[in-house]
């Protein structure tokens, strides 16, 4: 029979079998379809685990709630936003009209950080040239990158509404361009808790000389509990604060007073029934492990001679191949979201802070490390449940920068948030692939507009949450990190 | 004579008075209509009432014609099925009326439908009038006939808005041959009504029908798909990007606006080629294609076997079955869940599930990693064996419990990095059935591990990074494997690259 | 026809009956079979508040509320829900459930219609159903939400069997709520446990080991009343209490974002001590607070308060746009008074209107204007400033000075300023208009004569502009510059800044010799601004006559000359203008657009030379002179900019200030105008609101948040949030009572209210857990036993500094810096170091300590201090082993173990026992019994065994401090 036929028949077929006497809402089969009918779909609605108890025990373990590709996260933040038309989106176009005006119709209703007036177009001070299997073209200061390309994928369209560096990494990591909002971190440790109880579930490795603009509110716990915040490693002195003894104290020494507290402790929970007294007991316990657990997976002396030369580490002080190696121990050992923080990519054309020269110093501090990151990472098989994810607070603009509206000798771009470019790789992500275009001149995404918050739909669906249904109620709204309007859009595209 | 005579006036008289009470009791359900909800409920009645006068009618044609031919015709023998007759078919017009009120059936079926069923009331009254009053016999068996034919009308009419045209596959408009070579479809198709309404049909009529119109937008029939929704027009003939009702069918799955929404049955591809291909050629309602060789947009859907929704038969049985797994997986996890709570906390903290409902278990210690023993392994077989993913790198794992391992038909992913295992990890895993994953790096295989042909044979990953085998030798013995080795960076000063900085 | 046949008709009327019979009894089967619910379960009276406000804020708001109105069904506004909905039906009409369409939808069992729809979750509850239909039929009365109703005194009776346990009305309500639970009170905490509980809770340092012993010694009937007394009166109340307080006003020492600098803002932190510990009542500690600055002839301490507001933060990052975080500022300010004020998240309303509680999308921005006219814009220097001596003597001279400054600079500018708008003005026509780097001019005319207006794209920073005019007239007494605004700004967007650092005049006769023209005197269209105009005649200074950063309208100034300056035949006149200034910005400050005009009026000669004209000069001159020898913070204050050149507030399209709706009028929501229509206009009508005794929110909110300090849990648990979405308060008579005396007889007294609250014999209770109260009431929402809570992150310092006797007694004064380790602290371009400070200010109290957003003191974040970003009402206190780390490694608290080592070994006794003892007592304030000893002298024992060069007791007192009963209270 055909279509129409076809459907005739389902139709009624399916009317009789569940909806057929509604079509007629009193047919004489209505009343036995009511009694019937009730509750064809079983007791739905957001259910995990309501905040109460997980005050219980805020760092213990939880499921997704839906199998989820990644089990933990490394996010690598190049702080200052890296000039994504001199990277990766690649603009032969802007070759061409290099020191040309720029064409008018892209200022009007455009406000910058910066510039003012007609600036002209700067082209890349980099050569390309095709990278991986898919020939994607990748600047020359990135030589390591090309041996990982085809793990990662490119997304060239990324969008936020932010053009200053505070207000734009907030946006990026708490959901909110103003402090005081959870960070994505403490989002994820408190939706999945942490494998390892010796270890805060969220840290921060920072580099490059200086903390991020937004501070410590870009890895704040906002208004989840402050168990949640991130925990800041530091390269100098104890790795994490108060973790080593005063000098002179020794562990076993720690180990008699932690014993002699509980003791004293379990007797005032028996007198006065207190069960926060009790958690204390645990947390002395789990902080005496956590000195020597913490202490141990920070020393980077462990790790063989073939690794260091492989992640170009240098022991001891700050760097940002040290973090990347201290990130892929962490991971190892069951913390759950390691934060990178990298300082440093302002190339407005000030001081030494240029694309040509300035960039190429920054590719190179981060280039090796990172390539070596995510093959040790892939060697180990832990790239396949960690989702590795680069990228600055916003992109760098087509034109030469114009600072006091004096053109400046050196090279330089001005702050860019219509359009810039981040990668993600591992737990699922399909390797040698890029998503969304930008025009011509890299100026406005083209298609496949991908907004930070879409981002972090994406991130949060690959951890094994909806953007809408993990939230934390406080000041009578049921907060998310994607806050309040539309749900952002999941780019399913990203993964295999 | 002449009383019959000024019999049949009067009964023309009893027609105009009748149709005159139907036009009262039409615009008396029209104001009720507004006032309360009870129009509504009773225009439901309609299905049910319409069907009595029919049956009615029907026997009365059949008990004049008995009698014609037993010759026996006595006066007001039918005045009771007459009486049924005229107050079921008064009945029925007025909850019909209300159910026309109701919204939701212009067609130009309605019209035919509406006189159709005044024209049957009244003469059914004409009927009962003559029945009692003595008329001329032909002046009765004329009414009966008019009757018959007031029926057949307003009911065909009637079908045809609810249930579609049934004549459509009437043998003597196909010809049979034609419908078995090319799956039923004729010679010439006719586009809208044999490809694009059972297909918004199966698709979208549900909310965009007669039930529900959402966004004031009906798909049910050719004028309310060009009258469009609440935003205005959704279809732009030739033209695909303004026409919403593509362009909403063809956004990607996450979107927001994507139709049909994530719970109704979605549009297949080949569907949305014969959609796509109706609108580009102008969105016609006579449009013709040829049935022998369809254009290829089309092509996939003429097929005998193209089914548009699933097969009701196999959607209960899918149902059914998703019902009982989920059920089992509850038990499943309840009795998980109880193993779990009755272990010692540093054997119980490296368990987890995959998600809140899942009952596939999850293997990786970590706070308490260092403090497993093999004792502690051996203890925890039982639920080890129910894991899907199974991480014991770096921990005591012995021969006999790798071998136990080696049964589970759970198991998908097995950790064993830095352990002490060697070659005869290979012999040993070789034949579970599930296993995806495999991680040797850093243990004690080497180039002598033998692979027997035919194992592994669902492994998709095997890492043998930091130890001695032959990554080369075991890519050969397993072609369908992805075996990861030592992975390094090119030495740094490979790759030189002159600066082309300001010049 | 005959229906004669009598049978004939039986059959055709059973036939008939039967029928229709068959079709109603199916037709109308009892759908609503599951509706029909016992009704014992239902409660005898159905109140909306108390049994269907739940329901609908559950169910039903999400979509039919503030946020979405779908089907133009809304369930917020009572006489939105008797209306109709856009299906044409009533939503919900009283008396008949069947004609209300919403009861319908609940009902419903057909899953395309029914509410909530399938997809959002399943249907109500039948006692649910059953309650709204019971509501509907009763006539569906509508209440606003509790929150918004005034305060209700109910009074309660006490169960007979504890009528003498209470010690005044509110242990009658604690009472009369903890027995319906079916819960007895504990008896009275011990004394030196009781004493250093009531000790943190008021002045936040525990008592001494004397004090304790005395206080259990003192059998009189008030001695618990004289302690609270005693506390009460100490200065270090104020100390304790003003923390709660800077978290609410997101108090900090620097100014936010990236750069995050410095912020002379502890003056208005100290003003907060002295109102506390003055007892300043809550009404008039409002007022000064937001309106301090109009006051008639405001006082120091008047302006020094209005800093509260003054704590929004200030974006100093090159290329922020300070419009954009002026604004920035204002929606905090705006959401800060309703959190800190009356607990209520009115910050969602700057999108929407509110989704649950009755306050529409246009009343957030008539709130908004009545702070939309102030002075300050986002400005690195924080304009305007209040100079606030360091050195408390030289405080009343300085501010004495900077009135004088100000009054004087008034005075000098008005006596021109008549003359300026009465005299005639003759516009001069221009001749050529040049510029520096490729500045370009374009010489426009119109009616109101020659104006210069800058073309080209490009306007850098620092620009000379040189203008040649030609001039009528012989004389020229005066020069008037109209500065105009860019021709597409408007006041809601306002144009580009401008700064003239230097300008200079000149006559050029035909014979080409230039006669200077020196200009002595320029003013302005108007005082405020925070330039001083005749810097523009001090080539010393890039400052001068300025709009910044800002230009909102159009600006005039004069410029007078020394003497009146003959004109020569055929002379041009020359301008140069320097526009010196630049700064991050993208706009650059430079005059873009102006018109001159001349006047030969010689009384401007004569006003200028007036002997009282240049005494005001003079005077002033040395009042600046005076006041730069004192050394001054620079503490931001409220200011409002001039009635007669307003800021116009206008609605942000979905809360975007990018995109501007039509314009408010100042004002309050509908629901809490004030009942004699009296207007709410200005900051200082607004304080008054707050404090009405018909506002129903002020009183009760004040009350919880003291509540929850001293219990750890306020009455109604959701400080920040008293709308209808938060569950109710557990004690709502209580804290009517609360709201109503601390308003009425307490007269706003914060200590009068602490003093009621900790006589209460509920207060006094020990914290002992009964097993059954365990059961029934884990939380102590019923205060059936006494509060135990871990102490503030401010606590823990202070309390440790105490018992080891170093905390130091010195107030007020510039924040401090005690011991951090190295490195952590460092922002982006700001080199400010963390330098300890030395001595006594080592040990300051914590609420001195200094308070930087970008990075908080690590200690205290740890024991969950909030970063001060945003307003803060609660602290939720966590339990992490981080808390352990700190007590143990940071050398704050291994410094005070150590000390309590010395004073345990210098305090009698030789035997470790005698020390530990001591050490105890110091700490825990009571001997330690005999378990506790053991376990410490066994430790002390063990370790020296152990090492005998291990600092055994010092690490034996470091364990007294981690014990669980010294971190709470």
């Amino acid at each position: 029979m055909n279509l129409w036929q076809q459907w005739q028949t389902d139709r009624l077929s399916h009317v009789t079998r569940r909806h057929f006497l509604q079509d007629c809402a009193t047919g004489l089969g209505a009343a036995w379809m009511a009694t019937q009918g009730g509750a064809l779909y079983g007791k739905s609605g957001a259910h995990g685990a309501s905040p109460a108890d997980v005050m219980k025990n805020p760092l213990g373990v939880r499921s997704p709630h839906f199998p989820a590709k990644a089990k933990r996260v490394i996010y690598l933040h190049m702080a200052g936003a890296p000039s994504q038309l001199d990277l990766f989106d690649y603009k032969p176009e802007l070759f061409r009209l290099d020191g040309k005006d720029c064409p008018s119709e892209f200022l009007e209703g455009q406000t910058f950080a910066f510039i003012s007036g007609i600036p002209s177009l700067l082209a890349p001070r980099h050569r390309f040239s095709p990278a991986g299997a898919a020939g994607h073209m990748v600047s020359e200061i990135l030589p390591h990158f090309r041996e990982i390309i085809d793990d990662v994928c490119l997304i060239k369209s990324m969008q936020t509404d932010q053009f200053n560096h505070a207000p734009a990494q907030l946006l990026l990591h708490t959901g909110n361009a103003q402090p005081g909002h959870a960070s994505f971190g403490s989002w994820v440790t408190y939706g999945l808790g942490t494998e390892n109880q010796n270890l805060p579930g969220f840290m921060v490795l920072v580099s490059g000389g200086q903390n991020p603009s937004a501070g410590k509110a870009a890895w704040s716990g906002g208004f989840l509990p402050s168990v949640y915040q991130g925990v800041q490693c530091r390269s100098a002195g104890d790795p994490i604060l108060y973790l080593e003894n005063p000098n002179g104290v020794r562990r076993n020494q720690r180990r008699m007073m932690v014993d002699a507290i509980d003791k004293i402790n379990r007797r005032t929970h028996e007198e006065v029934g207190d069960p926060e007294t009790l958690t204390r007991v645990s947390q002395y316990e789990m902080a005496y492990r956590m000195q020597m657990h913490a202490s141990e997976v920070m020393d980077l002396k462990q790790e063989p001679e073939y690794i260091h030369e492989m992640y170009g580490t240098s022991p001891g002080e700050e760097s940002f191949a040290n973090n990347c190696l201290l990130a892929r121990r962490l991971v190892e050992q069951g913390v759950r979201y390691v934060q990178l923080y990298d300082w440093g990519w302002d190339h407005h054309g000030n001081g030494d802070n240029t694309i040509d020269k300035g960039l190429k110093k920054k590719c190179g501090e981060i280039d090796r490390p990172i390539a070596a990151l995510l093959k040790d990472l892939k060697q180990r098989g832990l790239l396949d449940d960690t989702l590795v994810v680069w990228g600055g607070e916003f992109g760098r603009t087509p034109m030469r920068e114009l600072r006091h509206g004096i053109v400046s000798e050196t090279y330089g771009r001005d702050h860019h948030k219509e359009a810039f470019t981040m990668w993600m790789a591992g737990a699922g992500v399909k390797g040698g692939t890029s998503i969304g275009e930008t025009d011509p001149l890299g100026f406005f995404v083209h298609d496949n507009p991908v907004h930070v918050r879409d981002l972090q739909a994406t991130m949060l669906h690959s951890l094994g949450f909806d953007s809408q249904s993990l939230t934390y109620p406080y000041q009578g709204l049921d907060q998310k990190l994607t806050g309040v309007g539309d749900p952002p859009r999941v780019v399913s595209e990203i993964f295999a | 004579m002449a009383k019959p005579f000024s019999n049949l006036l009067k009964l023309i008289g009893v027609a105009i008075v009748a149709m005159a009470l139907l036009g009262g009791l039409a615009y008396q359900l029209d104001r009720l209509e507004v006032v309360s909800l009870w129009g509504d409920f009773l225009g439901g009645f309609h299905p049910v009432v319409l069907h009595l006068p029919i049956g009615i009618v029907i026997a009365i044609a059949l008990q004049t014609v008995w009698r014609r031919w037993r010759g026996t015709s006595t006066e007001g023998e039918d005045r009771l099925l007459w009486v049924l007759a005229a107050v079921t078919a008064t009945v029925s017009f007025g909850t019909g009326y209300l159910l026309v009120m109701g919204g939701g059936y212009q067609s130009e079926h309605l019209t035919w439908h509406l006189w159709g069923a005044a024209i049957f009331s009244s003469l059914c009254w004409v009927g009962l009038a003559a029945s009692c009053w003595e008329t001329a016999r032909w002046a009765r068996d004329m009414i009966t006939g008019g009757v018959i034919g007031a029926v057949s009308v307003t009911g065909h009419y009637g079908g045809l808005m609810v249930h579609g045209d049934p004549f459509a596959g009437a043998p003597w408009l196909n010809d049979p041959q034609r419908f078995a070579k090319f799956g039923e479809f004729g010679p010439e198709v006719r586009v809208y009504d044999e490809i694009v309404v059972p297909i918004l049909g199966a698709k979208c009529v549900a909310c965009h029908g007669p039930a529900k119109q959402n966004g004031r937008l009906r798909l049910d029939s050719f004028e309310a798909i060009v009258a469009g929704g609440e935003h205005g027009a959704v279809l732009f003939p030739g033209d695909l990007e303004r026409s919403s009702i593509i362009t909403f069918i063809s956004l990607p799955d996450s979107h927001n606006d994507h139709m049909p929404p994530p719970n109704r049955p979605q549009i297949t591809p080949p569907e949305l080629a014969g959609l796509e291909y109706w609108v580009s050629s102008g969105a016609e309602l006579d449009q013709v294609v040829s049935g022998e060789e369809p254009p290829a947009e089309l092509a996939a859907l003429m097929v005998p076997i193209y089914r548009l929704l699933e097969d009701p038969d196999a959607l209960e049985a899918r149902e059914a079955q998703e019902a009982e797994e989920a059920e089992q997986r509850v038990i499943n996890r309840e009795r998980l869940a109880a193993d779990l709570a009755a272990l010692p906390e540093h054997q119980r903290l490296g368990f987890s599930f995959e998600d809140l409902e899942s009952d596939r278990l999850h293997f990786s210690p970590a706070t308490y990693r260092h403090l497993l023993t093999t004792e502690d392994l051996e203890s925890l077989l039982p639920l080890l064996q129910a894991s899907v993913k199974v991480d014991v790198s770096g921990l005591p794992v012995s021969e006999s419990l790798l071998r136990v391992l080696a049964e589970s038909s759970q198991l998908n992913e097995l950790d064993l990095s830095e352990t002490s295992v060697g070659n005869e990890v290979f012999a040993i895993l070789g034949k579970t059935p599930g296993l995806q994953r495999l991680n040797l790096f850093g243990t004690a295989v080497d180039v002598n591990a033998e692979i027997t042909p035919g194992s592994f044979a669902n492994l998709r990953q095997l890492f043998v990074a930091n130890t001695a085998a032959d990554v080369a030798a075991l890519d050969v013995a397993l072609p369908h494997v992805d075996v990861i080795g030592d992975l390094g960076l090119a030495p740094p000063e490979a790759v030189e690259e002159e600066d082309q900085s300001s010049d | 026809m005959s229906f004669s046949q009598h049978r004939d008709r039986h059959i055709y009327a059973a036939l008939a009956a039967m029928m229709l019979a068959g079709i109603g009894v199916v037709g109308c089967s009892p759908q609503d079979s599951g509706v029909e619910v016992a009704a014992a379960t239902l409660p005898e009276k159905v109140e909306f508040n108390a049994h269907v406000r739940p329901i609908l804020v559950q169910n039903c708001t999400a979509c039919h509320g503030g946020v979405k109105k779908t089907g133009g069904v809304s369930f917020i506004y009572g006489e939105e829900v008797l209306a109709r909905a856009e299906s044409g039906r009533i939503v919900v009409t009283p008396g008949s459930p069947e004609e209300s369409e919403m009861f319908r939808r609940i009902s419903s069992t057909n899953e395309l219609e029914r509410m909530p729809p399938v997809a959002h979750g399943d249907a109500l509850e039948p006692v649910e159903i059953a309650i709204i239909k019971r509501w509907i039929t009763e006539g569906a009365n509508w209440e606003e939400h509790w929150a918004y109703e005034p305060e209700v005194l109910r009074g309660a009776e006490v169960p007979a069997a504890f009528a003498d346990w209470g010690q005044n009305e509110i242990d009658a309500y604690v009472l009369s709520a903890m027995d319906a639970k079916g819960l007895t009170p504990n008896s009275e905490e011990a004394p030196a446990r009781l004493l250093r509980r009531l000790s943190l809770d008021l002045i936040g340092v525990p008592p001494t080991w004397e004090d304790a012993q005395a206080f259990a010694a003192d059998s009189s009937p008030d001695a618990y009343a004289k302690q609270v007394d005693r506390l009460l009166s100490r200065p270090e109340f104020g100390e304790r209490w003003a923390t709660p307080w800077l978290d609410l006003a997101r108090y900090a020492d620097t100014k936010g974002f990236e750069r995050d600098p410095k912020r002379d803002a502890w003056p208005w932190r100290d003003w907060v001590i002295d109102a506390l510990n003055d007892d300043l009542p809550f009404d008039e500690f409002t007022r000064l607070q937001l309106a301090g600055d109009q006051r008639t002839d405001p006082s120091l301490s008047d302006l020094v308060a209005t800093g509260f507001h003054r704590n929004t933060k200030t974006n100093v990052e090159g290329g922020s746009d300070d419009e954009e975080f002026r604004i920035a500022a204002v929606v905090d300010r705006v959401n800060t008074t309703w959190q800190a004020w009356m607990g209520t998240t009115f910050g969602c309303v700057q999108c929407h209107s509110h989704p649950y509680d009755p306050i529409p999308h246009e009343s957030y921005y008539s709130f908004m204007s009545l702070f939309d006219n102030d002075w300050d814009h986002d400005m690195s220097n924080e304009y305007p400033t209040l100079g606030y001596a360091i050195d408390p003597e030289a405080r009343d001279e300085a501010f004495q000075l900077q009135g004088e400054i100000d009054q004087l600079g008034r005075a000098y500018q008005q006596s021109f300023r008549q003359l300026a708008e009465t005299v005639e003005w003759a516009p001069v026509d221009f001749l050529a208009a040049t510029s520096t780097r490729g500045v370009t001019f374009a010489i426009e005319r119109n009616e109101a004569g020659a104006e210069i207006l800058q073309t080209g794209p490009n306007v850098p920073k620092d620009v000379l502009h040189t203008v040649h005019a030609s001039i009528e007239g012989d004389w020229l007494t005066a020069l008037r510059i109209d500065a105009l605004m860019a021709t597409n700004a408007t006041v809601e967007k306002p144009g580009a800044p401008f700064v003239v650092s230097l300008i200079e005049g000149w006559l050029i006769p035909p014979d080409g010799k230039p006669i200077e023209i020196s200009f002595n005197r320029m003013i302005p269209d108007e005082f405020g601004h925070s330039d001083w105009p005749e810097d523009s005649l001090d080539p010393g200074t890039s400052n001068g006559w300025s709009a910044y950063p800002k230009q909102h309208y159009d600006r005039w100034a004069v410029l007078v000359p020394d003497r009146a300056v003959a004109i020569p035949a055929g002379a041009k006149l020359e301008l140069k203008v320097h526009n010196g200034r630049g700064h991050d910005g993208a706009a650059q400050p430079v005059l873009r657009r102006f018109q001159v005009s001349v006047s030969d009026d010689p009384r401007w000669i004569a006003t200028s030379n007036d002997m009282s004209v240049i005494d005001i000069a003079a005077r002033r001159e040395t009042a600046l002179e005076q006041l730069s020898a004192i050394k001054l913070a620079q503490q931001p204050v409220l200011r409002s900019r001039n009635p007669e050149y307003p800021r116009v507030t206008n609605m942000f399209i979905r809360g975007d200030w990018r995109t501007r709706g039509e314009r408010v009028d100042p004002g309050v929501p509908p629901i809490l105008r004030p009942a004699n229509g009296a207007s709410v206009d200005s900051r200082t009508k607004l304080a008054e609101w707050l404090v009405l005794d018909e506002n129903p929110l002020t009183s009760r909110f004040t009350v919880n948040r003291h509540w929850e300090q001293l219990f750890g849990r306020g009455l109604m648990e959701t400080l920040e949030d008293f709308g209808s979405a938060s569950s109710p308060p557990s004690h709502p008579a209580l804290l009517d009572y609360l709201a109503i005396q601390f308003r009425g007889e307490w007269d706003w007294s914060v200590k009068r209210l602490l003093r009621e609250i900790a006589m209460t014999a509920t207060y006094r209770q020990s914290a002992v857990t009964e097993v059954a109260a365990a059961e029934t009431d884990p939380r102590n929402i019923w205060l059936s036993r006494g509060p135990r809570n871990r102490l503030t992150a401010e606590m823990v310092r202070d309390n440790a500094l105490q018992v080891a006797g170093l905390l130091s007694d010195k107030m007020y004064g510039p924040p401090v810096m005690p011991v951090q380790p190295e490195g952590v602290w460092r922002t982006p371009y700001n080199n400010d170091v963390w330098t300890t400070s030395k001595g006594e200010d080592q040990y300051r109290r914590s609420v001195y300590t200094f308070w930087k957003r970008t990075v908080p003191y690590p200690s205290f974040l740890t024991f969950d201090a909030p970063s001060r970003d945003v307003c803060s009402p609660r602290r939720i206190t966590t339990n992490t082993p981080l808390q352990a780390l700190v007590m143990f490694n940071d050398p704050v608290y291994w410094e005070c173990a150590d000390q309590l080592a010395v004073n345990a070994r210098a305090g009698g006794g030789d035997t470790p026992a005698d020390w530990i003892i001591h050490g105890f007592q110091q700490s825990l304030l009571r001997e330690p019994d005999e378990l506790e000893l053991r376990g410490l002298v066994y430790l002390h024992d063990q370790l020296l065994a152990e090492d005998s060069s291990a600092p055994a007791l010092q690490l034996t007192m470091n364990a007294i401090l981690n014990l669980d009963e010294f971190l709470t209270k």
